[in-house]
């Protein structure tokens, strides 16, 4: 997925916005500009550093607009994802996030909602993994939503596993805060394992 | 659940001590300190183990101590020398002794005046420094000042301002700085880095191998690779600047 990405170099950066290395610097200090947007790659003076060239223009132009209004840490509080306060709008964010339209309607007409905080998010996108790997039916897809919007108020942990497990022909879902050895019973199938932190990080990647 | 301080701790013999709340630690012989610890005040004047993390107004020691954990504190000074494991994040780090960081180091003001390494990377608004460094990750701070008197070491260097000087009021090193240059191994006295990047630049026996910035300054008995300016350049005779390039 990086690799199709457009990167800059960070002296082109520099002419292209007119910003100082001090600001630069000072941004990455202050968790503006997430650590892993600053690529190091070998070019014919040494090592040099590259960034994904439009979400990196993009957000130097969205601090630079709010430079005056906000202070940094108003800023850094608005680009964290995961900031509790942030709400995304769904149809704005499912071709960034790899969601399909679909998926997006059921689950805006099922929670009668359209904006969604970041731990619904990532269920939803769970979801339409879910789907994609296990043939879903539709009243599977409404256990699972109804399960999901229960679990989102409770996703706080750094390390969530969600199984998915069928019983004769019922498909049932189970998470684990901290996993660690579990034993189903004997007349239970195990179907699929999701690892939520894992997820996670790669949702956040994608939302910057 | 809110939990009550459990009480001053001091410890004047060897003993052991629990995790937990406390006011003051104080610390004159030698100790374990099993579990997290979050208190008002901790000293140390002997020698401490912490096995947890500590989290406290200030932390001082002057003994020898070892964190096997993070550090969270207001002020935080080390006259004797410390090792610590995990992370520090203070508003104010002091070193005069010797202080070992294996992770990063974030804080608003740090000053050095013994001899500090960090493996990780160190976070600052600012860096002062006046005594010998070693940091393998990057350093990066708003205002940078070191007075040359040990060897220093960063593998990158990044801020806003940024200002190496050599330290002049000891004569002994002046006298051996030409001697070791004449040897060639004149090195040992100066900054070394790979790269510099930062929007004023001012240097003074430092061997880098780029320096990238908007205000350039290269004083006397520095060594560099490539110095790139958008601004103003300005190198002194007695230094040797492979190439340069202006930057539109």
């Amino acid at each position: 997925m990086h690799n199709q990405e457009e990167l800059i170099s960070k002296k082109d950066l520099l002419i292209e916005t007119g910003i100082s290395y001090g600001q630069l610097y000072r941004w990455k200090r202050q968790g503006l500009i997430p650590d892993e947007w600053f690529r190091k790659q070998s070019a014919f003076t040494g090592q040099e550093t590259f960034f994904p060239r439009r979400r990196m223009v993009e957000r130097i132009h969205a601090i630079l607009a709010m430079k005056d209004t906000h202070s940094l840490d108003e800023m850094a509080e608005l680009f964290s994802p995961i900031s509790a306060n942030r709400i995304y709008l769904l149809l704005d964010i499912i071709e960034a996030i790899d969601v399909k339209a679909d998926v997006a309607n059921l689950c805006i007409q099922l929670w009668g909602k359209h904006r969604f905080t970041f731990q619904e998010i990532l269920l939803i996108e769970l979801f339409d993994t879910m789907k994609q790997d296990i043939s879903l039916s539709e009243e599977e897809c409404e256990e699972w939503l109804v399960t999901a919007r229960q679990w989102a108020q409770h996703l706080t942990g750094t390390d969530m596993q969600v199984i998915v497990y069928r019983r004769g022909s019922i498909l049932q879902y189970m998470m684990l805060d901290n996993p660690c050895k579990y034993y189903l019973d004997h007349y239970s199938h195990f179907v699929q394992k999701y690892d939520l932190s894992e997820r996670s990080r790669n949702l956040i990647e994608k939302l910057q | 659940m809110e939990q009550s301080r459990q009480g001053n701790a001091v410890i004047s013999g060897s003993g052991q001590l629990a995790g937990g709340l406390y006011e003051n630690i104080t610390i004159s012989g030698s100790s374990n300190i099993n579990g997290d610890i979050n208190a008002l005040d901790v000293k140390v004047s002997g020698s401490a183990h912490f096995y947890g993390n500590v989290s406290a107004e200030s932390v001082t020691v002057n003994g020898s101590a070892k964190f096997a954990g993070d550090i969270n504190t207001n002020r935080y000074i080390s006259s004797g020398s410390t090792i610590i494991n995990g992370n520090v994040h203070g508003r104010v780090v002091t070193s005069n002794g010797s202080m070992s960081c294996k992770k990063d180091i974030r804080a608003e003001e740090i000053k050095n005046n013994g001899s500090l390494r960090v493996i990780g990377d160190i976070e600052a608004e600012s860096f002062n420094s006046a005594g010998g460094f070693h940091v393998k990750g990057l350093l990066n701070a708003s205002e940078i000042k070191v007075n040359m008197s040990g060897r220093c070491f960063v593998h990158e260097i990044g801020g806003d301002q940024i200002i190496v000087k050599y330290s002049r009021l000891n004569i002994i090193s002046t006298l051996f700085r030409s001697l070791f240059e004449q040897f060639g191994y004149g090195d040992i006295w100066r900054l070394q880095s790979e790269q510099i990047e930062a929007t004023d630049v001012s240097l003074e026996w430092s061997k880098i191998g780029i320096v990238r910035g908007n205000r350039v300054n290269i004083g006397p008995g520095c060594k560099i690779g490539l110095v790139e300016y958008t601004d103003t350049v300005d190198i002194h005779p007695k230094a040797k600047v492979d190439h340069v390039k202006r930057i539109m």
